[in-house]
């Protein structure tokens, strides 16, 4: 199975298993869509985003002794953003509504992060 | 932390049009009037730094009470300039002077604008302190004009370059990101560009 291929698919697993998500995307760590499922929006404005907070968050871990970036958030009066590293090469980013189930998306986001870094590290 | 001058020197000369840029025809003009275009020191010097010290925004950069030292800093590129060889060890100083330049706060709009100065000022010299023949002058200000153009680039080029270095540093996010981030915000305001600047990903 392709790389992209195999990529949605854990995106799409992951939306059927939070529904309450409007959007989740794989991209590179420096910017570049490589998979997404989004209800709406434009992939490469919320890719250069997530690479964005992964960079900042991983300098921000370096500079207050935080070890190594995990994930980060930014909640907004609509609805939330929650970033996840998915090791050395990509970023896992996804979109829920105000008062989606934020530790369903934890569990279910952190597993499918650690599934892209697997896939991708395999290349 | 800072961007590699030596890369940053090779970018330019590699983007420059060789008929643009200052050559060893150039260097060897200039060798041949270093004698008289030394006795041009003073006046450019003194004129140099009577314009920066008589601008708020430029005063501002220029702390008082170090006139002297600013001036030796141009009178020592004055000579090397006259002295030459115009060798990567010259034109790596040159792009260094972008870095410096972000440090202490000059402009790239100040050091054009000097640029500008600096060129008006030795054509008149050149013509009326040297007297020289208008043919004569006239290739010298070519020469000048190239040289302008090429040191321009390079300060210019490495403040970029150097601004971006810091600013991925110390945000973690990287060149290739800041590109893409740039590419992604020009594609929004040309929808055309968007296939070409930011590639079109896969959706599920």
């Amino acid at each position: 199975m392709a790389v992209a291929e195999e990529l949605n698919s854990v995106l799409g697993r992951l939306r059927a298993a939070v529904p309450e998500l409007s959007a989740a995307l794989v991209a590179t760590t420096d910017g570049l869509p490589i998979a997404h499922s989004l209800n709406a929006g434009d992939a490469n404005r919320l890719a250069a985003m997530a690479a964005t907070a992964l960079g900042l968050g991983r300098r921000i871990c370096e500079t207050y002794g935080g070890g190594e970036f995990r994930e980060t958030s930014v909640s907004g009066s609509e609805g939330q953003m929650y970033i996840y590293s998915a090791g050395s090469k990509a970023v896992l980013g996804v979109v829920a509504r105000l008062g989606a189930n934020v530790g369903l998306i934890h569990l279910e986001a952190r597993d499918a992060a650690s599934q892209v870094s697997q896939i991708l590290e395999r290349r | 932390m800072a961007a590699h001058l030596a890369a940053v020197t090779e970018a330019v000369f590699s983007q420059l049009p060789p008929s643009v840029r200052f050559s060893s025809e150039d260097e060897a003009f200039l060798a041949g009037h270093a004698p008289e275009l030394a006795r041009l020191e003073d006046h450019l010097v003194q004129g140099f730094y009577d314009i920066l010290f008589a601008h708020a925004a430029t005063a501002r950069v220029l702390s008082s009470g170090e006139r002297a030292e600013r001036e030796m800093a141009l009178r020592r590129w004055w000579r090397r300039t006259l002295q030459g060889p115009f060798d990567t060890h010259y034109w790596e100083w040159q792009a260094a002077v972008g870095l410096i330049h972000v440090r202490v706060g000059v402009s790239n709009p100040m050091m054009i604008g000097m640029w500008g100065w600096t060129l008006n000022a030795l054509q008149e010299a050149l013509a009326g302190k040297l007297s020289l023949p208008p043919q004569e002058a006239g290739r010298l200000m070519e020469v000048f004009h190239r040289l302008a153009a090429t040191v321009q680039a390079l300060t210019a080029e490495s403040y970029l370059q150097n601004y971006l270095a810091v600013l991925a540093n110390s945000t973690g996010i990287t060149a290739e990101l800041i590109h893409r981030l740039v590419a992604v915000e020009l594609a929004a305001l040309d929808p055309s560009a968007h296939g070409q600047k930011a590639p079109t990903a896969s959706g599920v």
